[in-house]
């Protein structure tokens, strides 16, 4: 569109999507030490009549992993999630593995969805051990054999990109990511650990900067365009 | 304009004055698209051709080119963004026919495609929609490389897998032979917002000046009208 209208509604929009923007980029740095927390981008395209359109993208790079002294803690060092059952028997996927033995001695998460089908803490435990390939084994004494609890199971997506935000950091399958697929002989996951959140403060400063300017520039735009609509409204004033 | 006087009063003065504002404001439609499209992926400046007779034509001696300078790179980790570093597009498929592009935001979807964000599929260098054989479960395992080779580590065999090449072309159509592909940047515009306002300057004035100038030439014409419209 070719006047003056045109580009004010132009400068609207640019600005609107870029507060739009802004509020992804906070998110971003409110989940900075939310466990396992993958950053989402928002990606903008400019169509060709100059206007916008947006798309969400989550970032699925790894996270820093963090050691802890709670053996219950468990981070993924490599590509999947756990399946987590809710209470009522909903299936979700997420990476945060700060878990904890819940009501009935049963690994959970933190807000009490169940670890994979359920595996079970003795309270009599002496050591519980957690294998890279997810088995949770456990000593009853410091001379006992260990005797296997269960295994934290692995699930790998065709399309993770393609998953949609679930409940408190879970992860929900789709039609475009396609079904979760049991990962067996895998060595990803690691005890006494935290995935910490791959939000890239540098670059979502970066980011924020950038997106500042091109509202502001885009304010200032509305503004002189302003200026132009109203002379040539009293064009018949001097 | 002939006044019923005889007195020959500037020729379209009023008209040419209004035409000059138009061209102004549509000058400042494209600024403004610069001014959006500067942290835009992809996106090339676009520069105002003012022809000659303008000042008849109006708005219709106006026409665009595009600024194909490579614009700023910056880094964004994710493989499959992939930024050109010399002059070319990418070649997309939808339903609305095969676009230029040099917006490299790809992403893969379950069944192994290489799209746009916007769902078009990315051309290879012999015009077919590239296909992934192999789904990495981690897109770090996509290389590209700088002629624009994509290929897949296959863990079974340990090796490379070469998928395709990407077809990026000039605007003539023609393949580039050495397309300079940044795997893990994004290109964001060459637009200097700096410029683009200094560039608006002259083009306010002038905006300014052609009211001025329609202002005056409508206080003569009220002036001659009413003056020899009198009587007395």
């Amino acid at each position: 569109m070719n006047n003056l209208q045109g580009i004010i509604r132009k400068s609207v929009n640019n600005t609107t999507t870029q507060f739009d923007k802004l509020g992804y980029v906070g998110n971003n740095f409110a989940n900075y030490t939310t466990n396992g927390y993958k950053s989402v981008r928002f990606e903008q395209m400019l169509n060709e009549n100059g206007y916008l359109t947006g798309a969400l993208r989550t970032d699925y790079s790894q996270g820093s992993i963090q050691i802890t002294s709670n053996p219950y803690d468990v981070a993924i060092n490599g590509q999947g999630f756990i399946p987590v059952t809710s209470p009522t028997g909903e299936v979700q996927y997420t990476r945060d593995g700060s878990f904890k033995v819940g009501k009935d001695g049963y690994l959970m998460t933190n807000d009490d969805w169940l670890v994979g089908e359920g595996i079970k803490i003795p309270n009599n435990s002496y050591k519980i051990t957690i294998n890279p390939d997810g088995t949770v084994t456990s000593l009853d004494n410091s001379k006992s054999v260990e005797r296997k609890l269960g295994t934290i199971p692995l699930v790998q997506f065709q399309n993770q990109e393609g998953l949609i935000q679930g409940e408190n950091n879970k992860m929900k399958s789709s039609d475009a990511s396609g079904e979760a697929k049991l990962v067996k002989n895998h060595d990803y996951i690691a005890q006494n650990a935290i995935e910490s959140s791959n939000t890239n403060v540098y670059n979502s400063v970066a980011e924020m900067l950038r997106l500042n300017a091109s509202m502001i520039a885009s304010l200032r735009m509305a503004k002189i365009v302003d200026d132009m609509y109203n002379k040539s409204i009293n064009i018949r004033q001097s | 304009m002939k006044l019923n006087a005889g007195v020959r009063y500037m020729d379209n003065g009023l008209i040419t004055s209004l035409k000059a504002m138009q061209v102004q404001s549509a000058l400042i439609d494209m600024s403004n698209d610069n001014v959006t499209g500067f942290d835009k992926v992809g996106y090339q400046r676009k520069e105002p051709v003012v022809s000659a007779f303008t000042e008849y034509l109006g708005t219709d001696g106006l026409s665009t080119t595009v600024d194909d300078k490579v614009g700023r790179l910056g880094n964004s980790g994710n493989p499959l963004d992939l930024a050109l570093a010399t002059k070319g597009y990418f070649q997309t498929q939808s339903a609305e026919g095969i676009k230029l592009t040099r917006d490299g935001r790809f992403k893969l979807d379950k069944n192994g495609n290489l799209l746009t964000l916007e769902d078009a599929k990315v051309l290879s260098s012999s015009g077919t929609p590239i296909k992934l054989s192999l789904i990495p479960s981690d897109l770090k395992d996509i290389v590209v490389n700088a002629k624009g080779g994509l290929s897949v580590f296959n863990k079974i065999t340990n090796k490379l897998q070469h998928v395709a090449d990407l077809g990026v072309v000039n605007t003539d159509g023609a393949l580039v032979m050495n397309p300079e592909v940044k795997q893990g940047y994004n290109e964001y515009s060459n637009v200097s917002l700096q410029n683009e306002f200094l560039g608006m300057m002259p083009m306010i004035k002038a905006f300014d000046a052609n009211r001025q100038m329609f202002m005056i030439e409508s206080a003569n014409l009220t002036k001659a009208i009413s003056q020899l419209g009198s009587s007395s």
